[in-house]
Order: C-alpha cells, then sequence, then structure tokens
C-alpha cells in the first residue's frame, strides 16, 4: 500500500514538474510600432485652370502650313478640349510670349493656326521663355497654384541659347515648391526659317521632307504643375492622336509607391529567421527577423517591385544609393541607433521590374535588442541622364533643322536639378531584426 | 475504480506531453533552425507542435488501446506474461507510424535532426512512460524494464 501511495507521488510529483518546465514563458511582448509609410503621389485635383502661352515668334511660323494640317496646328484645339474633358472643373486661358507676354482672346488663340499670328513684331522677335516664369510670379497671387497648370507651347530655342537661365528660373519657381516640370516633345511638319541656332549664326530655312517624319521638326510643351495633373495632361494628349509624342516630368515622384503593398520576397536567408511577432498587426510591407543562436554574420536578399511611373526621369540603373536609418525599439519607445546602423551593409540592383537588396549585418556586434531599419534607396544625383529619344533630338554642334539646340543640355541640368531639390527614391523597404 | 485510475493516469501521461511539445517549441524560440525564406518561425512552430501533438496523441491512445487490450482480449498466464512483450512491442508502431508521417509533413529546415529528435522522444517515450507505468497489474512486467520499476 505504501509502495503504491509512493508511484502516484512520484508520478504527481513529475507531472508538477513538467507543467511548471511547459509553463516557461514564450517573449510575447511587441514592442515595436510600425512606421508611418511614405504617402502616395497625391491624385489629380478635381479642379483645373490651365494657362497657355503660345511661343508667337516667327520661328514657330514654320509650324504652320496650310496644307497639310501639320501636327502643330492639330494638336492645337486638343491643349483646351483635353482639360475641359479630363477635369471635373477644367478650363483654359490663352497667352502668346515672345519679347514679352500678353493675354489672348478667344478669337486670337483660334488664329495660332495661321500664320498672321507670328506676325507681329512687337512680340514675334525673340523667344524670353523665362518672361513666362516671371509673368506667372508676378500674377501669381491671381491664381489657384495648386490647381493650376502652365502649358507654355515652343520650339524651345531660347534667344541667346540661354537654358541655365530657363532651368534657374523653374527650379526656384517650381521645383523647390514641388511643382513639376513636364516637357512633352511632337515633331511636326515644317517650312520655315529657324533662328536662335546659335550666337553669331544667321537664322536658317528648313521645310521638312513630307514623306520622312523623321526629318519633322520638334516643337514642345513645357508644362508646369502638380505631377498628377501634368501626368494626366499628358496621358490624354498622348491618347488623343499624339502616340508618337515623348514625354518626360522632372518630378520628386519616380515610382508610384515607394513601398509595394504587397512588400518584399525574401530570397536567400542565412542565419536568420522570419518572424511576425515583433510589430502588430501583420504587415506585408514590413519584414521582420531573428537572428539565430551565436550567429556571426547573418544575411538575407529582398526583391521589390519595381514599377517606374510613366513620363519618369531617366537614370543609371546601376547607381542606386542607399540610406539606412536604423532605431532601435524598447518599450512601446523607438529611438536613433546610430550602432545598429553600421552593423547593417546593403547593396541593391535594379532590374526592368525588381529592385534586389543583399542585406548584410554584423549579428555578432549587434547588441542584443529589437531595430526598425529604413533603407531608402535613390539614383544618384549625378546619374540621371537624357531619355534615350532627347539624344536622338538633340542637334549638337551641326545644325540639323530636325533636332533641337541644348535639348540635351536643358533635360540634363533640369533632371539634376529636380535630383537635387528633392533626392528622389525609387523604394524603401521597412525591416525589424530582433537579437536575443 | 483502479482502471479508472490506470487510465486516468495515461492521459495525464500523454497530457504532460503535450506540455513538453511546448517546452520544445520553446527550446526552438531559443535557438531556431535555419528555416527556409519562404516561411515564418511563427509558421514553422505551428507545423512542428501540429506533428508533435499528433505523435503524442497516437502515443497517448496507443498506451490506452494496449491497457484495453491487456486487461479485455489477452489471458492472464503469469507464467507467460513477459511473453506477450511482442504484443506491447507491436503497439509501438502507432507512434513510429505517427512519427514517420510527422517528419515526412513538417516544413523542412536545414538541419533536422531536433526536429526528428523530438518527434522520436515525444511519441515513444509517451508510449512507452505510460504502458511501463500503468500497465493492467497482471501485464505490469510486459513493458521493458517493468520489473525494476513497478513495484506496486
Amino acid at each position: 500500500m505504501m509502495r503504491k501511495a509512493g508511484a502516484l507521488q512520484f508520478s504527481i510529483y513529475l507531472c508538477f514538474l513538467i507543467l511548471l518546465m511547459g509553463c516557461t514563458g514564450y517573449d510575447e511582448t511587441k514592442p515595436c510600432d510600425p512606421p508611418s509609410f511614405p504617402p502616395p503621389p497625391p491624385p489629380p485635383s478635381d479642379e483645373l485652370t490651365a494657362r497657355i502661352y503660345f511661343d508667337a515668334t516667327v520661328s514657330m511660323q514654320g509650324f504652320v502650313i496650310p496644307d497639310p494640317w501639320t501636327h502643330y496646328t492639330r494638336i492645337r484645339p486638343y491643349l483646351e478640349s483635353v482639360i475641359l474633358s479630363g477635369w471635373t472643373y477644367g478650363k483654359a486661358e490663352f497667352f502668346r510670349f515672345g519679347t514679352h507676354v500678353e493675354p489672348i482672346n478667344r478669337n486670337i488663340y483660334l488664329r495660332v493656326a495661321a500664320p498672321e499670328f507670328y506676325d507681329d513684331e512687337e512680340i514675334n522677335q525673340h523667344t524670353y521663355i523665362q518672361k513666362v516664369i516671371d509673368y506667372e510670379t508676378e500674377k501669381g497671387g491671381d491664381f489657384d497654384e495648386a490647381n493650376s497648370l502652365v502649358v507654355i507651347v515652343t520650339d524651345l530655342f531660347q534667344a541667346q541659347n540661354d537654358v541655365n537661365l530657363l532651368v534657374a528660373q523653374l527650379k526656384e519657381r517650381y521645383l523647390r515648391k514641388d511643382f513639376v516640370v513636364g516637357l512633352l516633345g511632337v515633331r511636326s511638319q515644317f517650312d520655315g526659317i529657324i533662328y536662335d541656332i546659335g550666337l553669331g549664326l544667321d537664322p536658317i530655312p528648313y521645310q521638312v521632307n513630307m514623306e520622312s517624319p523623321e526629318t519633322f521638326r520638334p516643337f514642345y510643351l513645357l508644362v508646369l504643375g502638380r505631377h498628377a495633373n501634368v501626368a494626366r495632361y499628358f496621358d490624354r494628349l498622348t491618347a488623343s492622336g499624339f502616340p508618337e509624342a515623348k514625354t518626360v516630368i522632372f518630378s520628386r515622384y519616380l515610382v508610384n509607391s515607394l513601398v509595394p503593398s504587397d512588400g518584399a520576397s525574401i530570397g536567400q536567408i542565412e542565419n536568420l529567421v522570419r518572424v511576425e511577432s515583433l510589430v502588430p498587426p501583420p504587415d506585408a510591407r514590413l519584414r521582420q527577423f531573428r537572428t539565430r543562436t551565436n550567429a556571426d554574420i547573418a544575411k538575407f536578399s529582398a526583391t521589390l517591385k519595381y514599377m517606374p511611373l510613366p513620363h519618369a526621369m531617366s537614370f543609371d540603373s546601376n547607381a542606386l544609393e542607399s540610406v539606412v536609418i536604423a532605431k532601435r525599439c524598447s518599450a512601446g519607445q523607438t529611438t536613433d541607433s546610430p550602432a545598429a546602423q553600421q552593423y547593417l551593409e546593403v547593396s541593391s540592383e535594379l532590374s526592368k521590374n525588381e529592385l534586389t537588396l543583399n542585406v548584410s549585418i554584423a549579428a555578432r556586434d549587434l547588441p542584443e535588442g529589437i531595430y526598425r531599419y529604413e533603407v531608402t534607396l535613390s539614383p544618384k544625383t549625378e546619374r540621371y541622364r537624357p531619355p534615350v529619344w532627347c539624344s536622338d533630338w538633340d542637334m549638337g554642334l551641326d545644325f540639323d533643322g530636325s533636332k533641337t539646340l541644348n535639348l540635351n543640355s536643358f533635360v540634363s541640368t533640369l533632371s539634376q536639378s529636380t535630383a537635387q531639390v528633392h533626392q528622389p527614391k525609387v523604394a524603401k523597404f521597412y525591416f525589424y531584426i530582433q537579437k536575443k | 475504480m483502479k482502471y479508472g485510475r490506470d487510465i486516468l493516469l495515461i492521459i495525464i501521461i500523454t497530457v504532460v506531453f503535450f506540455f513538453i511539445v511546448r517546452v520544445e517549441s520553446y527550446f526552438f524560440e531559443r535557438f531556431p533552425p535555419q528555416l527556409p525564406a519562404g516561411i515564418t518561425m511563427e509558421q514553422w512552430k505551428a507545423s512542428f507542435e501540429h506533428w508533435a501533438k499528433i505523435g503524442v496523441y497516437v502515443a497517448g491512445g496507443a498506451s490506452l488501446l494496449w491497457y484495453a487490450v491487456a486487461q479485455l482480449l489477452l489471458k492472464v498466464n503469469k507464467s507467460q506474461n513477459v511473453g506477450k512483450r511482442w504484443i506491447w512491442v507491436m503497439f509501438f508502431l502507432f507512434p513510429v507510424g505517427a512519427i514517420v508521417v510527422g517528419i515526412f509533413f513538417v516544413e523542412r529546415t536545414e538541419n533536422m535532426f531536433w526536429t526528428n529528435l523530438f518527434f522520436m522522444v515525444n511519441g515513444l517515450l509517451c508510449y512507452y512512460l505510460a504502458t511501463l507505468l500503468f500497465s493492467p497489474s497482471s501485464f505490469k512486467y510486459t513493458p521493458l524494464g517493468a520489473s525494476r520499476i513497478r513495484r506496486w
């Protein structure tokens, strides 16, 4: 009887011991808050007033040929109609510029497609695009700038070829204020005289070969406003019968979403395990890892979808730079952790549709704790380059009426100015690392 | 009354092994295996615990089945109690089957040593301990090593 009681007692003690072992705690603390994600580009406005400035200098006269209709004269009505059809409350106002800027009434606007529009000697002598910007600045108080679009129709043959002055003005007046500069180019039939082809050089007559579109002469819409409005304007115009139009928007936005909603897919992983308990609730945009015990170097690779915006600036995809910010999460507080930052190395590769990050962490040196890393990838400022079509359309040193003087220089300088002001980003990747 | 107590104790042993599975899970929490990139630690632990618990369920069920068979179907012949050991050994096939299934279906890791070891320990030890300690008194010496333990 005593023996039976002893065995039972032994069994019960054993059970209690094991139960106590079973109760040894899970670490279920959830000390990290999710980061605040960058917002996507704002949507187009409901209301829009487009102020359309026509270059009324004689160099534009060659685009107006009575027969046939040129691309230049064909696009004129669409400049207004896409505003009316593309925005709930859209309207257009018209101006002409050259030596100075002046508003024009609807009757004069309708004569843009007629040669006499370019005959006014008070205005047709010099192309001063910067005067449009000055005019906009002077009248700025009268306009609802957030809901405005400035459309400058020109051949970009600036008086005295002073593109740097123009870029400087665009940078100060628009880029710094979070407006964007859009450039849409269309090649058109042309028969006329080209001015401003270089200091001290005489104007040269030019006539395109109507059978050969590559001899057509480009004209441009320089469009200034909010990114989404400019992008929509370009989309509508190209869909209105100008699919061959070339576009670029100089903007802080290169992609629609810096943090793709479906997050990163994790490829190679070494000395790390993925977890999902560090940041509640689970969010596909955040990746969470725990270092393995006694790990020396921990590594993983993450692949994000890369979907550049239409009309985005071009850059060298092999020249991305990364900025890492590390924060330590503790008891609901997030504090900067330069130490954790120095234990992380990131390299990146950008292909057509994918962005791959290779992350390496000196896990042995990393102090215990939970860390939030934010990796921001941006093209290097000096590695922006004009789109291919700009190089094709740039005149270079030899006169060619189918090309534009200083186009490459204008686009490159504007790209780099945008990059210098905004440091446009292609992706942000957030992840958490716990070291126990 | 006595049968009821034995069955209850077998169930308690089984429950204890469920807690042991949690301890093992905690071990993996402290010393995580290298998981493939497509799975999180929480998902892997859920997979491990699922298959480990199935092993314990089957081992507990096999223990109860052994008890029932020994109590109800096997004839008591004191001199041949140890001779029925092959039947007791055959019942190991239940937990062994569950272990094999668990090892086959659990999410793979780079090194499966501890996972496989825990599956085996849970299934085999649960059945062994339950039958070692709480086999019917007529067959109390049938499990291997019982003659040294069973003093009641």
